[in-house]
């Protein structure tokens, strides 16, 4: 890679324009990236020119404040605890049990991008609405409860942490997975033939070679679940939860706002999540570092269970249930005229998208939603793809990472208030803006462009583009032929990510969209704050619908892409 | 292939035998060094060839020993530190001069390990690039692709992708891609490595022919002796970064100037004593009593100096052959089914009590019998005195 990277640094990098361009382009997105946290920690700091803690003074006695930090911590510790059981207990069954099911373990990794949090959410408060949630009416069928609502209530602690932790287990899936994959069978297999039961050598030997490995995706999840605002705003609000992200939120948007608090809070969340942060890049370096070196043994790692292997099947379905079934529900209520309407053929129509496609506003923020996802898709991996290729071309990227990756350090919460901190006033003035709304999220989705960008610069073939130099073609044409085809598919693919991290976003775009520029997860909120909940799934399905589109058609260029490259 | 890949490879042989003086590229004294890991790394001690028209020159070495490092400086792929390179009489690189031209102005071709076939273009594509590059019109473009999709026997395969051809096809596609744009030097980076056995001498007849019919310098790199002699009109023997012995591949065999030559080609036996010159010859005073064998390279008297004979050099014989030196009392220690001979190990009784053994190779049927007692003999023209050196 390196020589041939080298190669052609020389001949197009060092160029000093394009020198100059990149650096520009630096400098440009380090801006973007770092300077509304200065200013955020400026204000927040800063009072009068001088050093001040009086904005914490404030929120430390602000209404609701320790109420606030308890839902917090119970929140993310429960949240950390259960998805990370979850997430690894799927990934110790997928890896290492004939429990394994091939087709799910391919699915598993992309449903955090597949099902998005605000289809899941909808879907479960359909399911289990106290009076006509349709798994509540079954369930009162099935015990013959005479009572017109219940059994089960979604507006409590364990399901909002259920929830969240569906959605967030298979981040612990493919952390906990990738380090099985990596330590050799073999190693169990010892335990077993030096006379270890199964269940010993799952205690003494499968689990703490995985210890680091859990360790990373704990903290991974802590930092998901501090920055969490959907399933908290939408499960906790009617159960009077209120976690710090949404306090942030309520300080902006309620009467009277509460700025200087909301701001306050959103700074010591980030430097909670910094903590958390540099943790989780230590627990991950240890995880690769317990990496066993050696010749791998061929037998198969998958070890039988006999008749718990129906059982842990039966967890496998019972989560997969969990993912698809709110899905199932969602479409169909999208369906039905009101809320608890009688599920049949007759009730069925398509009132509800007949009623968003027409109405004004959340027409437009289907529009927006797409269009400003599909640019800052567009531009993050225009942006990240340049700087990593400049990065491995350069063999410098200490500049380089940070700008790209600290964006994965700030809750987006905190993001989005330090966005209104630097932008919204003078000398911007791009408060509720498209523009505003592109920025933040191009900045937001910073870290997943790269590391897709990342991947695919790195599997640019240094021999085929010295076999271009070799057949007479010019820098030029080397770039244009061989490799732009070779990066293509690869940027595409982190295009799709981020366009679909976009169009779904709820959290930024609550805060920063305007009046004049609604899109799909401001809307949301709005319409579930006014109660027209159908409308919503409706919206939710239209999204999901429409992204799924563009991920088909992204999918067979990919694999058209692919299929053509060895 | 069959008849005709026989005829095509005499006339390869004629053309290949025809010397050239014209020479096409001339390296001299070239220096790379890598940063390693602690300190620089000397790739290239200062190395020198020249490869005329016609010639097939081969880069032997073992890993590391600086010889795809020489074929990619030739290539402009590497940027050496020092030295000079001419291609077809036109200085690509002087340090000198501050001379660096970039691979795709050296009129250099290079068939790649990994083929490096371009997986978004088709066979024809892939083979018309080179010409496309040097700005030729499409027609002709089409016409010489086809042209040389017959030569290497894939005329039909033009539309398909690299990734539908098998190994052996994919290799074809890459030497018509080197080979298309009549480039006078052709560089080859042990491009058989990862072909099957069968597939490679077939590949590597088709080599010679093509060399044949467009007469290109060729540089090939390679860490396989048999394979290296066997395309070879001109062998270059590598180690670390510096060039060991130059010569027609048969005379690297026969004589070696070193240790480390000689075994690199193949199986050797040595007998190590003090050296007296008599009557050209040397005279080496050893455990296994006196050895007489041609000197290959300056011997000093009184030096310590190493007899080395290759396997069918010597003769494992029932009766003493009369001759009055290199004659040897032996016992058979192991007899193996070569195929087309036996290979034995013998131990020769020595002064000292360590036995020393010897490898040679007996005609099937010799009745040769472990653990019995025969006579060894290496003539004095065929065993080589050596210099111990390193080996």
């Amino acid at each position: 890679m390196s020589s041939a990277t080298t190669l052609i640094v020389e001949r197009l990098g060092s160029r000093r324009s394009a020198h100059r361009w990149v650096t520009l382009l630096l400098i440009a997105v380090g801006f973007l990236v770092l300077y509304p946290v200065v200013r955020m920690l400026w204000r927040s700091f800063v009072v009068d020119g001088a050093f001040s803690l009086s904005a914490f003074g404030q929120l430390f006695e602000a209404r609701g404040f320790s109420s606030m930090l308890a839902d917090t911590a119970i929140y993310v510790i429960g949240t950390v605890i259960v998805a990370t059981l979850m997430g690894g207990f799927l990934a110790w069954a997928m890896e290492r049990t004939d429990a394994r099911i091939n087709a799910i373990a391919g699915v598993l990794p992309v449903i955090p991008i597949l099902v998005p949090a605000i289809g899941l959410i909808f879907g479960y408060l359909v399911l289990f609405s106290p009076e006509s949630g349709y798994a509540n009416i079954l369930l009162r069928w099935l015990l013959s409860l005479e009572t017109t609502s219940g059994p089960i209530s979604i507006a409590n602690f364990p399901a909002l942490i259920f929830v969240t932790a569906v959605s967030f287990a298979p981040m612990a899936y493919m952390i906990v997975s990738a380090s099985l994959r990596n330590a050799d069978p073999a190693l169990e297999e010892a335990s077993r033939v030096n006379g270890a039961s199964r269940w010993r050598t799952f205690w003494r030997v499968t689990l703490p070679t995985s210890r680091t490995a859990i360790l990373s995706s704990a903290l991974m999840i802590a930092i998901l679940s501090v920055g969490a605002f959907t399933f908290p705003l939408f499960i906790g609000t009617p159960a009077n939860i209120t976690t710090a992200s949404v306090f942030v939120y309520r300080g902006f948007s309620s009467w009277p706002p509460q700025q200087d608090v909301a701001i306050a809070l959103a700074v010591l969340l980030t430097i909670v999540v910094q903590i958390a942060v540099l943790a989780q890049l230590r627990a991950a370096r240890a995880a690769n570092r317990a990496v066993i070196a050696g010749k791998r043994s061929s037998a198969s790692a998958l070890q039988p269970l006999g008749p718990w292997r129906w059982v842990v099947r039966g967890f496998i379905a019972f989560y997969m249930t969990a993912v698809l079934l709110p899905l199932l529900a969602l479409i169909t209520a999208s369906l039905l005229p009101y809320r608890g309407a009688t599920v049949s053929f007759d009730n069925f129509s398509l009132d509800n998208y007949r009623s968003v496609l027409s109405d004004a506003t959340s027409r437009e923020a289907l529009i927006n939603s797409f269009s400003f996802g599909a640019i800052a898709a567009v531009l993050a991996m225009l942006i990240a793809a340049v700087l990593i290729y400049a990065a491995t071309v350069r063999q410098r990227s200490r500049g380089i990472d940070l700008v790209l990756y600290v964006p994965a350090a700030i809750p987006n919460t905190a993001l989005a208030a330090a966005f209104i901190v630097a932008f919204a006033g003078p000398p911007f003035n791009l408060y509720g803006t498209a523009a505003l709304l592109i920025l933040a999220y191009i900045t937001a989705f910073l870290p997943q462009a790269s590391a897709s960008a990342t991947a695919a610069v790195s599997q640019l073939n240094k021999e085929l583009v010295e076999a271009s130099y070799v057949s007479a073609a010019s820098p030029l044409r080397t770039a244009r032929r061989i490799i732009a085809p070779q990066l293509l598919p690869g940027l595409f693919a982190g295009w799709v990510i981020v366009f679909f991290l976009g169009v779904n976003e709820v959290t930024i775009s609550v805060l920063l969209a305007g009046l004049d520029t609604p899109v799909v997860g401001q809307v949301a909120v709005e319409f579930f704050e006014s109660g027209r909940v159908p409308h919503v799934t409706a919206m939710a399905v239209l999204t999901f619908i429409a992204s799924l589109v563009v991920v088909a058609l992204a999918y067979k260029t990919v694999s058209r892409a692919a299929a053509t490259s060895r | 292939m069959g008849a005709t890949a026989v005829t095509s490879d005499i006339t390869a042989d004629m053309a290949r035998n025809a010397d050239g003086d014209d020479v096409k590229v001339r390296a001299s004294n070239v220096i790379k060094t890598y940063p390693g890991k602690d300190g620089l790394v000397t790739a290239l001690k200062g190395v020198s060839v020249e490869i005329p028209q016609g010639e097939m020159a081969v880069l032997l070495g073992p890993s590391g020993c600086g010889k795809t490092t020489l074929l990619r400086s030739i290539a402009g792929l590497e940027r050496p530190e020092g030295g000079e390179i001419s291609v077809s009489g036109r200085t690509v690189y002087s340090s000198d001069h501050k001379v660096y031209l970039p691979p795709e102005r050296r009129a250099v071709s290079m068939v790649f390990q990994s083929y490096a076939l371009w997986p978004h273009m088709t066979v024809a594509q892939n083979i018309g690039y080179p010409l496309a590059c040097r700005k030729v019109a499409k027609a002709q473009i089409a016409e010489r692709v086809q042209q040389m999709m017959d030569a290497v026997h894939l005329g039909k395969y033009g539309h398909r992708y690299p990734n539908q051809l098998s190994g052996g096809q994919q290799q074809r596609v890459a030497l018509a891609r080197a080979i298309i744009a009549d480039a006078d030097v052709i560089l080859f980076d042990e491009p058989l490595s990862n072909v099957d056995a069968r597939v490679r001498e077939e590949i590597r007849k088709q080599i010679i022919a093509l060399q044949a019919e467009f007469n290109f310098a060729g540089i090939y790199v390679t860490h396989d002796q048999v394979e290296a002699g066997a395309i070879a009109t001109k062998l270059i023997v590598m180690n670390h970064g510096e060039i060991a012995q130059v010569g027609r591949p048969q005379e690297l065999y026969d004589n070696p100037v070193s240790r480390y030559v000689a075994s690199f080609m193949g199986t050797t036996t040595e007998v190590s004593g003090t050296a007296t010159s008599i009557d050209g010859m040397v005279a080496l005073d050893t455990a296994v009593g006196r050895v007489i064998g041609k000197p290959t390279s300056a011997i000093v008297d009184g030096d310590r100096a190493v007899g080395v004979f290759r396997p069918e050099w010597g003769h494992v014989v029932h009766e003493h052959p009369g001759a009055d030196h290199n004659v040897w009392p032996c016992v058979v220690k192991l007899k193996s089914f070569m195929g087309a001979h036996m290979e034995v190990v013998v131990e020769l009784r020595t002064s000292s009590g360590a036995p020393v053994e010897a490898t040679v190779a007996a005609p099937r049927g010799s009745g040769l019998r472990e653990g019995q007692c025969y006579y060894l003999h290496v003539p004095s023209a065929d065993l080589c005195v050596l210099p111990e050196g390193e080996q």
